[in-house]
């Protein structure tokens, strides 16, 4: 049975247990839909440059029960609330929350109120597809973060995302919603992890709901195996006043899709967004963003750099979109590549989409090789070759890191992919 | 609304300055399409049966195949069947001297500025004229066919030099390519063609000026260019419509084949009839130009100042097959009122050592949508390709889109590719300063366009380009952002 | 002789001139009259209006006028176009000299003289002419000819830009020249060019508007007058010595004067 008829097989044990978070109607609307469209391929301009053809025969299971317990997962040594997801269900008793209470409420999706989902739920959805459509139509097992008014989490959240497969290959939907209230603020990491030698397929959905002057990090680091796949799609909605920054790393998993979306839905905004990918051996990395410049008054920054080498393949979708009425946009992406090898390919596509005239918008894509000029400098000066490479690539990679706001886990991440980037 | 607004709102809707009527009686297909069309239009140009064949295979494929939708263009479904594919302007059967030009048609070219006598001719331009589906005439022939150049209507080609014309036609642009190629293939009527022997710098400008003059005429033209080795050619191209409420297709196919050490030079000045400023009319320009440099070190140039038809789908490639060889393409697309634009180009690089360089200067105005597409691939054999895009808008009024959609897929490590791109308005400021030295607002934009195109403009043949420069000024007077 | 008759001695007359921009009064009335030859000199501390002042006169539209009036030889400049303001022999140097990409100054100055010549009925100037025009002028203002091949100030020096002012305003020979703070970023050097420019342009039939900050432009274009601006009004206007005054004793001296009464 290929994944399509897996996902409208198990919905139909899951839909009668499954909890009122999303309505019947959405849920039976959102099945027809993943029936009608099935899984994205390489026919629809969003998915142009990613092939899910070969996985999707994989003997998933879907809705797993985890492993009791893991000690695969590697904790980030920082201060943080914790939370654990095995195969996309949240495992209570390896979190960590203690004291959250007094700045937010933290529920499993499951447990929330309906009518606060309904709220927040699905509001901006640019590309929808049949996954993300399969996300919400299961949307059961995540979690959800409500910031109150005014109050800064003192501490970031990390949610680590663990795919076992050592019982077989696992396909994982889990689905997060993150509404932070007027004036309030958090950070909020992603980390995708795996253990076991089967595939794993993670389709997950992260919604972003920012209120008037509140403000948000998110961080997303990929450090699955070869044998994950991921599928991952971050909406951001601004109002008033409101500002992202999202740094989205990928240096591993053998196929990875960040989704991007931010919606620049009020005047004042501010979003920043960072993108890192380093692909090696036959790695597949696809980075789509959209920024939607809604509203007049608003700025953006993009910044994407990837390195590839190996047979290895990069995608970076970005696209500008300022709406009529966004007068007074600013508006900035960049995208800079570096080849390494004969047979690693980018495929680039920055696109900008303006219905306004008194913006500022720019946008520049790169692709090339590691400056030669620079690598011989650095030989003259007696650095072997391989190390000056090295060298270059890291300050290469440099520019996103540093957009890692909290020092101990920029110092953890960087030096994780400088082991990475060592010849 | 500031001044310059309503001089905008004023001067956008400036008239059109070719859209008149000539009144000559035409030999006409009837109307619709069917393997019988096809024939028609063979038997018409008294084909050999290869060629009916060619069409035939095209039309077939044609029948089989779906209007592409992925252009960021809108429009109500071409009925295929309301069209006349073959009108031709009744004329004496061949012409023994210019003379016997129909006096209207002569007329007709007059007053586009083109005139059909050698002899009053003082610039070095060859013009091959074609109305509606036919070549009327070409001129400077028998001095270009002293250096072996051969410059004639594609029809005379198909007799004269079947051999070229067989080996190349499709060559570029195969008739499955897409939709309107295959269509064109199968019901082109004329064009021009061009042969440029070994080592040969034509000495003249060579260069071909389409009219749609009938009404519910579709014009399929086909150009096939062939620079030998070492050769040199400078190519260009006009065109013009009457202004008629009903949209009009224009369906060209356009191949240039370069060969080791040729160069070709194409320019475009595209102002078919754009319809008028609530979108009624204005010609359907669906159009599939190809080059190749198939020899090492070939460069082929398109550069196109496109600021008519309501409708324009184009994308000028070039096929970087030889080592070192240069593709270029230098644009200037404007739309005003309720025209929309989807244009771009595509450089394939196979060659080693291949060089490419993308200039698009897009203009909005009015209502309008301006898309640039491109695609800039770099084969893994292409080492040490180079490509450098620069794609920048200019806004005017709040009404109007302009959109960019590059694609860039390298799959060689030594290539470098970069793409720049940005958007912006004319600047308040801009105009105040030159208002302040005495240049009233019109001129103003007219100049800050110019300035803005100038890069582009630099592009063509200096005849052209003051050609050029006017017909921006015409098409935006006024228009500030 | 009757005051008419005086009257049509003087070039520029603003009389009670008030002016803001959107609800912020900006100038609260303003008097000033300059005649053929004469040349003023137009001082005071920052946010005082002296360039609102000068950017009235060239009708920038960011300025809504609420009162008062500007007669230039005889004719309501408020009432006129800022291109017919530049073509009666209003120029304005400006602060911010602005860029125009692809368009060389040369080009720009064709343009330009030419309109000027269209409304005055005088016949298009040809090529040939022109360029022995620009020619002369180059040589008055010190400006490499090169620069003027150029895009119109793209990549231009603060210097170079301000020289280019200078040249247009030799170009187009006007009747009444406004420099906008001319002499700001300027090292000595540009400032004595510049200076040495105007200075070279001057004549009985013209006159010139120096707006500035500081003193030191006045020991080079010496003012016939001198008046200073503050809060939207001119306070104290003398000869050339109240900038020497005004330079020893400071703006505070001014505000505290004002402040006081």
């Amino acid at each position: 049975m290929n994944l399509k008829d897996l996902i409208l097989e198990e919905y139909k044990t899951f839909a009668p247990q499954a909890s009122n978070a999303v309505s019947k109607v959405l849920r039976e609307e959102s099945i027809k839909q993943v029936a009608e469209w099935g899984i994205p391929t390489i026919k629809q301009e969003e998915w142009k440059y990613t092939n899910l053809k070969s996985i999707l025969d994989t003997p998933f299971r879907l809705n797993a029960s985890p492993a009791a317990t893991s000690n695969a997962i590697h904790y980030y040594n920082i201060d943080a609330y914790k939370l654990v997801f095995v195969n996309g269900i949240l495992n209570a008793s390896l979190s960590d929350t203690k004291g959250i209470e007094a700045f937010a409420t933290l529920k499993s999706i499951s447990e929330a109120e309906p009518a606060i989902l309904s709220k927040y739920f699905n509001k901006f959805h640019p590309f929808q597809d049949g996954l993300q459509a399969a996300n919400l139509a299961f949307a059961q097992h995540g979690v959800y973060l409500h910031v109150n008014k005014g109050k800064a989490l003192p501490k970031p959240v990390v949610v680590y995302f663990l795919s076992d497969t050592t019982q077989g290959p696992i396909f994982a939907q889990p689905r997060n919603l993150i509404v932070l209230e007027q004036g309030a603020s958090a950070k909020w990491i992603e980390s995708f992890q795996s253990t076991g030698n089967d595939t794993s397929f993670t389709n997950i959905c992260s919604e972003f709901f920012l209120h008037q002057d509140s403000h948000l990090e998110q961080y997303k680091f990929q450090q699955e195996n070869d044998k994950a796949y991921h599928v991952g799609t971050s909406q951001v909605v601004h109002l008033e006043k409101s500002y992202s920054h999202s740094a989205v790393l990928t240096w591993s998993g053998a196929l990875v899709r960040n989704n991007l979306n931010i919606h620049l839905g009020a005047e004042y905004c501010e979003a920043h967004l960072y993108g890192l990918y380093l692909g090696n051996n036959s790695r597949h990395i696809d980075n789509h963003t959209l920024v939607d410049h809604a509203m007049p008054n608003c700025y953006s920054n993009e910044l994407y750099k990837g390195i590839l080498d190996d047979q290895s393949t990069g995608v970076f979708n970005g696209k500008i979109w300022v709406q009529k009425d966004a007068q007074k946009t600013n508006a900035f992406q960049s995208n800079k590549n570096v080849l390494l090898s004969q047979k690693a390919t980018m495929n680039t596509k920055p696109q900008l989409e303006i219905f306004a005239d008194d913006v500022k918008c720019s946008h520049g894509a790169t692709v090339g090789q590691l400056d030669e000029e620079a690598l011989f400098f650095l030989r003259a000066r007696g650095i072997p070759l391989a190390q000056a490479r090295m060298l270059l690539m890291q300050a290469f990679s440099d520019d996103v890191l540093n957009k890692i706001t909290i020092p101990a886990l920029q110092e953890e991440i960087t030096a994780t992919i400088a082991q990475r980037l060592r010849p | 609304m500031s001044d310059s607004n309503k001089i905008l709102e004023e001067l956008t809707q400036s008239d059109y300055k070719y859209g008149f009527v000539t009144n000559i009686e035409n030999d006409s297909a009837p109307k619709g399409l069917s393997e019988d069309t096809v024939r028609f239009i063979s038997a018409k140009k008294n084909e050999p049966e290869w060629l009916l064949e060619w069409r035939l295979k095209a039309f077939r494929h044609w029948l089989t195949m779906e209007t592409p939708t992925w252009a960021n263009v809108t429009f109500p479904a071409i009925d295929y069947q309301d069209i006349i594919y073959y009108s031709a302007p009744k004329q004496k059967i061949s012409l023994s001297s210019l003379d016997e030009i129909d006096p209207e048609l002569r007329a007709t070219f007059e007053k586009l500025g083109i005139s059909l006598d050698e002899q009053k001719r003082l610039s070095g331009v060859a013009v091959d004229a074609v109305i509606d589906s036919v070549s009327i005439t070409t001129t400077f022939k028998g001095k270009l066919s002293e250096l072996g150049i051969i410059f004639c209507s594609m029809s005379e080609a198909v007799h004269e030099h079947p051999e070229l014309v067989k080996k190349h036609l499709g060559s570029v642009v195969p008739i499955t390519d897409n939709y309107f190629t295959a269509l064109n293939s199968a019901v082109f009527s004329d064009g021009s063609f061009c042969y440029i022997p070994k080592g040969v710098r034509c000495p003249m400008e060579l260069s071909t000026y389409f009219r749609i003059n009938a009404a519910n005429t579709g014009q399929f033209e086909r150009t096939l260019l062939i620079a030998d080795e070492g050769s040199y050619v400078s190519y260009l191209e006009g065109c013009t419509a009457p202004m008629r409420d009903e949209n009009q297709l224009h369906a060209a196919v356009v191949e240039l084949i370069a060969m080791e050490k040729a160069e070709i030079k194409y320019s475009t000045v595209q102002n078919w009839y754009p319809g008028d400023k609530n979108g009624k009319g204005g010609i359907y320009n669906f159009v599939t130009k190809r080059a190749i440099c198939a020899g090492d070190h070939a460069k082929i140039s398109w550069t196109q100042v496109e600021t008519g038809s309501s409708i324009t789908w184009k994308y000028p490639s070039v096929i970087l097959k030889g080592d070192y060889s240069i593709g270029e393409f230098y644009s200037v697309a404007v739309t005003n009122n309720m025209q929309q634009a989807d244009t771009g180009t595509k450089m394939i690089h196979i060659g080693k050592n291949s060089r490419s360089r993308i200039v698009s200067k897009g203009i909005s105005a009015g209502k309008s949508q301006n898309s640039y597409r491109g695609l800039v691939k770099v084969m893994p054999r292409a080492e040490n390709a180079r490509n450098f895009s620069q794609c920048d808008s200019l806004l005017m009024g709040d009404q109007c889109g302009a959109h960019t959609f590059p694609y860039i897929e390298v799959g060689n490590p030594s290539a470098i590719v970069e793409h720049e791109a940005t958007t912006s308005k004319i600047g308040e400021d801009q105009v105040f300063y030159c208002n302040q030295r005495g240049i009233d607002t019109e001129k103003a934009v007219a100049l800050i366009v110019n300035g803005y195109c100038k890069e582009v403009l630099n592009q063509l043949p200096m005849e052209f380009a003051v050609e050029a420069q006017k017909l921006l000024a015409i098409s935006l007077e006024g228009s500030v952002g | 002789m009757t005051t008419d008759h005086l009257s049509l001695f003087i070039m520029l007359s603003i009389k009670n001139l008030q002016a803001r921009v959107e609800e912020k009064e900006i100038l609260k009335g303003i008097n000033l009259e300059v005649k053929a030859g004469e040349v003023h000199a137009i001082m005071g501390p920052n946010g005082s209006g002296k360039s609102t002042l000068a950017s009235i006169l060239a009708g920038r539209e960011t300025y809504e006028v609420t009162g008062g009036s500007i007669t230039f030889e005889g004719k309501d400049l408020l009432e006129l176009s800022p291109e017919d303001r530049a073509r009666e022999g209003v120029f304005l140097a400006f602060q911010y000299p602005v860029e125009i990409p692809g368009v060389s100054t040369i080009n720009f100055l064709k343009t330009a003289v030419n309109a000027i010549r269209e409304y005055r009925g005088e016949e298009a100037m040809d090529a040939v002419s022109f360029l022995k025009m620009m020619k002369e002028k180059t040589k008055v203002v010190e400006i490499d000819e090169t620069l003027l091949k150029r895009s119109l100030n793209e990549g231009f020096s603060g210097g170079e830009k301000k020289r280019n002012e200078i040249f247009q305003m030799a170009m187009l020979e006007p009747k009444l020249a406004v420099l906008d703070e001319t002499d700001s970023g300027l090292d000595i050097d540009a400032l004595k060019i510049v200076a040495n420019g105007v200075n070279k342009l001057r004549s009985k039939n013209n006159a010139v508007i120096v707006v500035t900050h500081y003193q030191r432009l006045l020991d080079y274009i010496v003012p016939d007058y001198v008046h200073v601006l503050y809060n939207g009004r001119i306070v104290k206007s003398g000869t050339k010595e109240l900038a020497l005054e005004l330079e020893a004793k400071g703006y505070d001296w001014i505000k505290n004067e004002n402040t006081a009464v």
